[in-house]
């Protein structure tokens, strides 16, 4: 049997507001040539200029991966001819890279594992071209918009350690803030590449590459195509072709483009209208020590510390706001199970059922957290806590607001309880005489009426220890 | 003895810059007519009143430099119908400082020559002589401040475009550090070599000229900070004590050309007229295998970077574009229509000195060989104010002299020596001195990188000292 | 040294054709440069000198504010563009076989 090996290039639009290297608007548009300058046209006597906001989201990146940052900045030019291309070249960084040799951990249920980064770095995309029947437009508006692009070593094992790695890493994207990193935008697209080899070789097979697949689904089946084609291939003694493929997500299939990858000589040499840009150390020093904590350790800290699943955790982290919700819920001290109950089940049901994002609604911590407290000391019971939570939300109050207004204090006092409990046994004496006929449990029945006629504020439990201790007297 | 100045005295009145204009559109036609100067002569008076010292003064500029609604052919095909949509930030500022355009003038094609021959407008002739070249690529350039049509004209200088038609035609030729003044808007030919030059009848004017354009574009990134010296208040001061110094190698040429030789007996006359005056130049021997090197590592460096910076000349958001069946035709018919054959072996060369295999032989040691002259150039700087160099080796050629000969490696080097200002971002100066067989000759000045304000402060002295007197070609 | 066909192919590359006399010239100039270089390729310790990007050293560059500006009009930085539609330059259509 194979086993097969991944490799992954990622490609990343940053979020500044201006492109990489022209002060052009970096925007998604629909319409056509909104967002673009003379730069981007590449007329003859433009030059390029670096964005500074591009540079620093990259280099936060590059910290998160765990990269050796390079100590200054040097842009290549990347030669070819195409439609989308109008300087007939990219420029992109190919002698120094931003940052080598990094790592990204990604954890499963089964524990955590290292995918090793070989290296990001800085570039512009190009135009995107509109095909329409019998011709193509170019459209101009995503020319120089800034890209990140990392580069994964051929260290990735399956299919599913492939999805998992783009998901953690578009989650590190977005806890940065450096890219919203919607696929149906195309703002983050993968190059991948798959080569199978021997269960006992130790040398890396052939490989194919599949370029430009815009979705984890569309990855996910480029690698299990590949995988097949490439199994069926060795078992009838045909060679895997070093090429590269696209991918059709229509079919599921991939194609290829062009044999012998190096074929295309791009010719790579230094950009000589941007000078050598140092990277200050204290920059990269201000990075790392105001980094936020990233989700992969969010998540060890919630299944190791706090006790959590380890699907619980992926719920909780993926996406910051709901963990940053999360964790200040437990500064103001709640019970890290409670809150994570109340945050993947109860907040999840809310979401789905009323077709919302988490970032339309407005919840705090600060009302999450009084609502525990509510529930635990036993103001409210759970049955209230659930009808309190979706008030909270909806209207943006705290609970014990709403408590007062919705008239849901429980009540808690024995000597009210247990004259209301009388009062119920008094109108239901045949359920009384049941009991003492020895049917005990017809007690459910006259919970259910006590909780009926209080309208819930009797807080059960404690009616429960009454009704059973009033109903012996009679 | 500055032209600029000398207009302005008699520029008191709208009107009278109005008429200036009129006056210098006439002399650029009749310019044209004889030598072929300009691919676009301005037929609308456009005036921002200013109170610099460009305040109505008439100008050309070099048809690589974009102008918003003006056509901007870079002398080549491809582009014979391009009018750009925004300004070059020289334009922008002359336009600010009062200075009136009168045209754009010719070149050898996207300024990838040097003898003004290559333009797809035709030849441009030499106002001293017009069976003789005016070299380039600035030669449209050079022939209109030569035939006395405007005061100074805006070219650019990338192995010695602005200081070789100087040298042939007379007048003085200025380019600054790199940097000095921003490329924005200027055709790129070789990035790290392109400078913006200055071609005018008096070093005063190039220094009036500069000060204006000088300073910081953040358009540019390569665009230095501003020194924040007016260059215009150093060029009188006095340069006795100053050491010069001229290369042993180069000017020991072993030739049979009469005209070079008689350069050279010239050269030496002015060397003992520059010590004459206190000031010091000494022979200085350098590393001969360097200077070989110069004309490859040129080359090299030169057609690598034209070629991927004219990568954008595809026809399709600009330029004539060839219709065919695939983007791949287009691409192909239009290129190949639009250069011409020059360009073209220009660019297959450089293409192959940038493929992965050759780089590290063709491309980088072109490199290395650049940081090795460099160098020493500035280990020599650090203990001479100045290099001093006959501009070329002989006269303007001929048209009709087999000036694509190949030529000793000896004699070469006086032609390709003004490279080393380029290596090196040095400021370096053209200014004529004598003249051989009729025709004139100039002397280089390049001083370290930087020492704008000094290099046009000793070639002011020099100018004086020399007072040339060429004579005025009048149209 | 070089062969017209393949300085055929460099040519194609670069999407343009020569004259078949350009060719031979082009050849003799390879000739010529490859002649220069290998001059050049014999200078003593060249291999551990660092290529020379850039004239001199500029120090603290600038970097551009994240500031964008107005975006020109499509249809007026078009004018040069001979053959539009849809508000854009356009090709036949392209074919991803790059």
């Amino acid at each position: 049997m194979y086993k097969v090996t991944i490799g992954l290039e990622v490609h990343v639009e940053l979020n500044t507001k201006s492109k990489m290297f022209s002060p052009s608007v970096n925007s998604y548009d629909k319409n056509i040539n909104t967002n673009i300058s003379v730069i981007d046209f590449a007329f003859p006597g433009t030059l390029p200029t670096v964005n500074k906001a591009a540079v620093n989201k990259a280099i936060s990146l590059a910290v998160a991966l765990n990269t050796e940052i390079s100590s200054y900045l040097m842009f290549d030019r990347k030669n070819y001819y195409y439609p989308d291309l109008p300087k007939g070249f990219q420029i992109t960084q190919m002698t120094k890279p931003l940052g080598k040799n990094g790592y990204l951990e990604i954890l499963d249920e089964n524990g955590s594992k290292k995918v090793f980064i070989h290296q990001i770095h800085i570039e512009e995309d190009s135009a995107s071209l509109d095909h329409k029947d019998n011709y193509s437009v170019i459209n101009y508006n995503r020319v120089g918009v800034p890209l990140v692009e990392i580069v994964t070593e051929p260290c990735i094992e399956s299919v599913d350690e492939a999805i998992n790695f783009l998901e953690t890493l578009r989650n590190v994207i977005r806890y940065l803030n450096i890219s919203d990193a919607d696929q149906t935008k195309g703002q983050i697209r993968c190059d991948v590449n798959v080569s199978l080899r021997k269960e006992d070789s130790d040398e890396l097979g052939v490989r194919a590459e599949v370029k430009n697949v815009n979705s984890f689904q569309s990855v996910r089946e480029a690698i299990n195509y590949e995988i097949e084609r490439q199994t069926e291939c060795l078992n009838n003694g045909i060679e895997i072709k070093r090429e590269t493929r696209r991918y059709s997500p229509d079919t599921g299939k991939t194609y290829s483009m062009r044999e012998k990858a190096d074929a295309v000589d791009y010719k790579y040499y230094v950009e000589p209208n941007i000078p050598k840009i140092d990277i200050e150390p204290s920059l990269v020093e201000n990075i790392k020590s105001n980094m936020i904590t990233l989700p992969v350790e969010r998540m060890k800290k919630y299944i190791n510390e706090y006790g959590l699943s380890y699907r619980e955790a992926k719920n909780l982290i993926r996406e910051k706001e709901i963990s940053d919700l999360f964790n200040k819920t437990i500064d103001l001290g709640s019970n890290p199970k409670e809150a994570s109950n109340w945050i993947t089940m109860k907040l999840t049901e809310y979401l789905n059922k009323n077709a919302l994002e988490f970032n339309e609604i407005s919840i705090t911590a600060e009302m999450l957290n009084e609502l525990i407290t509510l529930i635990n000391n036993k103001t409210i019971s759970n049955e209230q806590a659930k009808k309190v939570f979706e008030v909270m939300i909806g209207e943006s109050k705290m609970p014990n607001v709403i408590i007062k207004e919705l008239g849901m204090e429980q009540v808690t006092n024995e000597e009210e309880i247990r004259k209301f409990v009388n009062e119920i046994l008094d109108d239901n004496i045949d359920a009384v005489n049941t009991y003492k006929s020895g049917k005990i449990n017809i007690v459910g029945f006259l919970m259910g009426q006590v909780l009926k006629a209080s309208g819930g504020k009797i807080n059960p439990g404690l009616a429960n220890k009454i009704l059973n201790i009033e109903i012996q007297k009679r | 003895m500055s032209k600029i100045i000398e207009l302005r005295e008699k520029l008191n009145s709208e009107d009278d810059i109005k008429n200036l204009f009129n006056e210098t559109i006439e002399k650029a036609k009749e310019c044209n007519n004889k030598y072929n100067a300009f691919v676009t002569i301005t037929d609308e008076y456009n005036h921002i009143d200013s109170d610099s010292f460009l305040n109505g003064i008439p100008y050309s500029l070099k048809d690589n430099f974009s102008t918003e609604g003006i056509l901007t052919t870079g002398s080549s095909n491809l582009l014979k119908n391009y009018v750009p949509v925004f300004d070059s930030t020289v334009y922008e500022k002359l336009k600010n400082a009062g200075a009136v355009l009168i045209g754009k003038t010719v070149l050898d094609e996207l300024a990838m020559g040097g003898t003004g021959t290559t333009g797809n407008t035709g030849i441009v002739k030499n106002p001293c002589d017009i069976n003789r070249m005016i070299g380039g690529s600035s030669s449209g350039s050079a022939a209109s401040v030569a035939a006395g049509v405007v005061p100074f004209s805006i070219g650019s200088d990338t192995g010695d475009s602005v200081r070789k038609p100087a040298s042939y035609s007379g007048i003085v030729g200025f380019k600054p550090t790199y940097g000095r003044i921003s490329r924005y808007g200027l055709f790129n030919f070789a990035s790290s070599l392109d400078h913006v030059g200055i071609l005018s009848k008096s070093v005063m004017d190039a220094a009036i000229v500069t000060d204006i354009l000088k300073g910081y574009d953040s358009k540019d990134m390569t665009s230095l900070k501003d020194d924040g010296i007016k260059y215009v208040n150093e060029i009188n001061n006095d340069i006795t004590g100053k050491k010069l110094f001229y290369i042993k190698e180069i000017i020991d040429v072993n030739t049979d050309s009469e005209e070079v030789k008689e350069n050279i007996r010239l050269f030496h006359e002015l060397i003992d007229k520059i010590k004459s005056i206190g000031v010091f130049v000494e022979e200085v021997s350098f590393d001969k295998s360097l200077l070989n090197a110069i004309q490859g590592s040129y080359y090299s460096i030169s057609c690598a970077e034209a070629t991927s910076n004219n990568s954008n000349l595809t026809g399709l958001p600009f330029g004539e574009r060839v219709e065919g069946k695939d983007y791949k035709e287009i691409m192909l018919r239009t290129r190949t229509d639009g250069f011409s054959e020059l360009i073209k072996r220009r660019f297959v060369l450089g293409s192959y000195i940038l493929k992965r295999e050759n780089q590290e032989k063709l491309y980088l040691n072109a490199l290395r060989v650049r940081r090795l002259i460099v160098e020493k150039m500035n280990e020599l700087f650090n203990k001479y104010d100045g290099l001093i160099l006959p501009s070329t080796g002989g006269i303007a050629p001929l048209f009709n002299s087999n000036s694509s000969d190949k030529l000793s490696n000896e004699y070469l080097l006086l032609e390709s020596h003004m490279i080393i200002g380029n290596f090196g971002g040095y400021p370096s100066i053209s200014i004529p001195y004598a003249k051989v067989n009729s025709m004139p000759v100039g002397i280089t000045l390049t001083c370290g990188a930087m020492k704008d304000a000094l290099t046009l402060n000793i070639a002011n002295k020099l100018e004086e000292l020399i007072k040339y007197d060429g004579g005025e070609y009048h149209v | 040294m070089v062969t017209i066909d393949e300085l055929k192919e460099y040519s194609n590359n670069l999407m343009f054709n020569m004259k078949d006399k350009e060719y031979e010239t082009l050849a003799n100039e390879f000739d010529t440069f490859l002649g220069w270089m290998e001059y050049i390729n014999k200078i003593e310790g060249l291999k551990d000198v660092e290529p020379m990007y850039f004239p001199f050293d500029l120090g603290n560059v600038e970097l551009r504010n994240d500031e964008p500006i107005n975006s020109i009009n499509g249809e007026y930085a078009l004018m040069n563009a001979k053959v539009t539609k849809d508000g854009s330059v356009i090709v036949p259509k392209v074919v991803d076989n790059e």
